[in-house]
């Protein structure tokens, strides 16, 4: 009877074995595809490939790198689209470049970082104008607490080193999610050129460095207002004492340090009441404009509306440098 | 945290099963402790705060559980502290799900001049409140043993199905737990729960999310689509909520199978079913088993007496009258489904989805009963014929499931009978997509019996595919890691299961 039955564990025993090497073996193979993940979302070729295309146009201030403007452009995606440099510049005069970067990347990568880049490698320009929409934006929002597929990739292609690796420890569930995500892009476009062939994709960079860093709009104006769940707002205080350090951090390394606010679009009613409460906080006054002016979100200026709010921006510059040639005569005239 | 949240994958999972290998090493309390603990974790990564409604819960059905037992021997009493548990329960959920809603429409409808506001659902709110008055309900009639605080809680919490069921009854889980062999991680049962999960991963990330955007297409803009569009759009969420609720019940069977707890099974190719009758003990078995013991059998019981005591019949005959049919057949059956619509939610698009079940189960029951069983009708109306009528209704209903309104529900029938014409055509992807989904559901075995784990007692079906059965063979790991690897590049935290709402 024992004889019998001997088999039958050492059958069991080796199932076991089999299915223990299973598990291991997927878990293995899972990470080592997160592994490949990793360096591969460390790779330009993976930003010109792989990445979704509208991504491919981030890193200006890197990429603008030497080219010494007299006004630089940042703020979020609402500047990012709603101020040209070429309308600038033929306004005052002055050579002008847009380093804005969208929302997702900022809320990762923090507001400082694609500005500190590109003030490592260039002089400080006369007039540093930032813009944001009159969203949930946080100056004091502490990188990578936040997470998005955007952030993450801007980080690993532009600002890899110790102190990465340490924050990617820190946060493994946006680790994962976002090696998770360089994935799929691959995956997908790997599926899109099985279904579709190679369909020709608009080179958003180029657009984006042809115009010196300003990305206007390709779509055509909104015409009525879009809706939205409600969003979570920052506070005014909040946001007038994260404003008041973000001058004081700057304001050293530039000539005039300007912080405003982009219009939004005036059938807008949740946006109206937000207005309403941060006017007299930034360097301009918070407008209410037309909805035809907006492309997308009813903060996304259509070209035509960023047309009309750099106007405004190079009138906030001649006003400075008009007061500067007032103030540069009195002292003259002081002087005689 | 959802189970297709890479964080719930990479990070919670694997922690929750070297932490349990490494407490069943200490003991049995231990290791329960710890899945207990991880359970309360997984439910607080949604909103911390809910978890003192979780754990306030669960105090309150133990404390009722323990004052039923210590009043055995008096009958009255320990019948009233059950009726003040039901009470409870259903006052907790009435609160959180019915109340606000309720007021606001009162509002709407300019009834009563006040802002209510609104208030978050606690995530698995109805799971838990319905799996504490079964146990109640069960204690009550010898079903259920007293448990320790620490056993009921694991009962109650336990991670695989604490936001979306299965609904589990006490005796189905807890003798599994008191078994000593369970304390030990068994890798024949962790592989092949592995392979389960991954593959309502699958369903789940690939087809129920890809399935989304044209339901959501049809449904964010009703009243505008042509009638080709506004069908592609409910077979679309037709489907979706297949996959979708398909995917979590493999998933959560899988998770409780890597811990060698046997989940009951909670859908069984309810497309493939050949009546509403048959789809209904198919399609989230675990809720239709619930609403038939608890609520069906005891209006029936009611229903019993009263005609008893009017000196009506109960029997076969009685029921193939008219006036016995409404009493006996319809009447229990459109207050459950009524109740079940209720259930899912409160909006008048749930309770029309309710009552459109009882209609269909109704007329179901009626054609049973007043068609004679060899009749040209029902030989006609068998196999893929009432497959296709099946899902045909299953589809209408769907749509006022998914509508944010009963108004919105209206203009999307009118635009799938044709308001706008027939429309543009579908896309030759759209087809290929709906082909294969077809495919899937009606010719393919479902997952248990691809893994091999039907039981004797579920229906049988047919597919286009021998059954198989997993074992911890090269093929079965190849396929299962190129799955894994492809429905994890897709997992995402942004897409929650649609049940998870309710």
């Amino acid at each position: 009877m024992q004889l019998a039955t001997r088999p039958i564990p050492q059958a069991k025993s080796s199932v076991l074995r089999a299915a223990a090497r299973y598990v291991i073996w997927l878990a293995l193979i899972e990470i080592l595809a997160l592994s490949g993940a990793f360096w591969v979302a460390t790779q330009p070729w993976f930003m010109d490939h792989e990445a979704p295309p509208n991504l491919r146009m981030m890193g200006y201030a890197l990429r603008a790198a030497g080219k010494n403007c007299d006004v630089v452009l940042y703020g979020d995606s609402t500047a990012l689209v709603g101020m040209d440099p070429s309308v600038i510049q033929s306004e005052t005069g002055l050579t002008a470049c847009n380093i804005a970067e969208i929302r997702t990347v900022l809320e990762v990568v923090g507001v400082h970082l694609p500005l500190d880049q590109y003030l490592a490698h260039n002089r400080p320009p006369k007039f540093l104008i930032t813009a944001w929409g009159p969203g949930n934006f946080d100056f004091e929002h502490r990188p990578m607490e936040s997470y998005f597929p955007d952030g993450y990739l801007y980080e690993f292609q532009y600002n890899r080193g110790p102190w990465l690796w340490g924050a990617l420890i820190r946060h493994p569930k946006g680790t994962i999610s976002f090696l998770l995500w360089v994935q799929g892009s691959i995956l997908q476009n790997l599926l899109n050129k099985l279904v579709l062939g190679s369909p020709q994709q608009v080179d958003y960079r180029s657009l984006r460095d042809s115009r010196d860093g300003a990305f206007l709009f390709p779509q055509p104006p909104q015409r009525a207002c879009e809706q939205f769940p409600s969003m979570p707002w920052i506070s005014p205080a909040r946001l007038r004492t994260s404003a008041d350090k973000f001058k004081e951090q700057y304001a050293t390394r530039t000539g005039h340090l300007l912080v405003d606010i982009t219009p939004i679009a005036d059938c807008f009613v949740e946006g109206r009441y937000r207005i309403a409460s941060v006017q007299g906080l930034y360097d301009n006054t918070a407008q209410l404009w037309p909805v035809d002016k907006f492309a997308s979100m009813n903060i996304h200026l259509a070209p035509q509306g960023a047309r009309s709010f750099s106007e405004q921006v190079a009138r906030q510059i001649e006003a400075i440098q008009q007061q500067e040639r007032e103030t540069q005569g009195e002292r003259t005239v002081a002087t005689r | 945290m959802t189970f297709n949240d890479p964080g719930f994958i990479f990070i919670f999972v694997p922690l929750a099963i070297a932490g349990f290998a490494l407490f069943a090493r200490i003991g049995k309390r231990s290791a329960l402790a710890f899945l207990t603990f991880m359970s309360f974790i997984f439910y607080a990564q949604w909103n911390p705060k809910y978890v003192v409604v979780l754990v306030g819960s669960i105090l309150l059905n133990y404390t009722v559980s323990r004052l039923m037992t210590r009043a055995e021997a008096r009958e009255r009493v320990q019948h009233a502290w059950l009726v003040f548990g039901i009470i409870a329960n259903l006052g907790l959920l009435a609160y959180f799900k019915y109340l606000y809603p309720s007021l606001n429409f009162l509002v709407r409808r300019g009834l009563y001049q006040h802002s209510f506001g609104s208030i978050a659902l606690p995530l698995g709110i109805s799971f838990f409140t319905f799996t504490q008055i079964a146990y109640l309900v069960d204690l009550k009639r010898g079903a259920a043993s007293r448990e320790t605080l620490l056993n009921y809680s694991l009962f109650v919490t336990f991670f695989p199905h604490l936001v979306a069921g299965p609904i589990i009854h006490h005796k189905e889980m807890m003798p599994q737990f008191r078994q000593t062999e369970k304390y030990r991680l068994d890798p024949a049962d962790v592989s092949l729960g592995v392979t389960w999960f991954t593959m309502g991963l699958f369903k789940k990330v690939i087809l129920a999310d890809g399935l989304a955007g044209t339901a959501n297409d049809l449904f964010s803009h009703p009243g505008a689509a042509g009638a080709l569009q506004a069908w592609l759009g409910a077979l679309a969420f037709t489907m979706q909520i297949y996959f979708d609720f398909s995917g979590y019940s493999d998933m959560a069977l899988g998770l409780a199978r890597i811990f060698s707890i046997r989940f009951p099974m909670n859908f069984n190719s309810p497309f493939k079913a050949t009546s509403v009758i048959d789809f209904w003990q198919r399609w989230h078995i675990t809720l239709t088993r619930y609403l038939m013991k608890y609520v069906f059998s005891p209006l029936l019981v009611i229903i019993s007496r009263r005609r008893q005591a009017s000196g009506k019949s109960m029997s076969r005959r009685a029921r193939a009258t008219f006036g016995g049919f409404v009493g006996i057949v319809a009447t229990p059956l459109v207050v459950t489904t009524f109740l079940a619509g209720v259930w899912h939610g409160a909006g008048f698009t749930f309770i029309a989805y309710g009552l459109l079940h009882g209609v269909y189960l109704t007329i179901n029951h009626a054609w049973r009963t007043f068609v004679p069983p060899q009749s040209r009708m029902r030989n006609f109306m068998s196999g893929p014929v009432a497959v296709g009528f099946t899902f045909f209704w299953i589809v209408v209903s769907a749509v006022s499931f998914r509508a944010s309104s009963l108004h919105n529900a209206g203009s999307v029938y009118a635009d799938m009978f044709g308001r706008h014409g027939l429309g543009r055509y579908w896309s030759n992807v759209e087809c290929i997509v709906a082909l294969l989904v077809f495919v899937i559901v009606w010719l393919m075995p479902n997952t248990q019996e691809l893994l091999g784990e039907a039981q004797q007692e579920d229906l049988r079906n047919w597919s286009l595919v021998r059954p198989t059965r997993w074992e911890p063979s090269m093929l079965w790991w190849a396929g299962t890691v190129a799955v894994f690897v492809i429905s994890a590049a897709y997992a995402s935290s942004g897409n929650a299961f649609l049940y998870f709402q309710f």
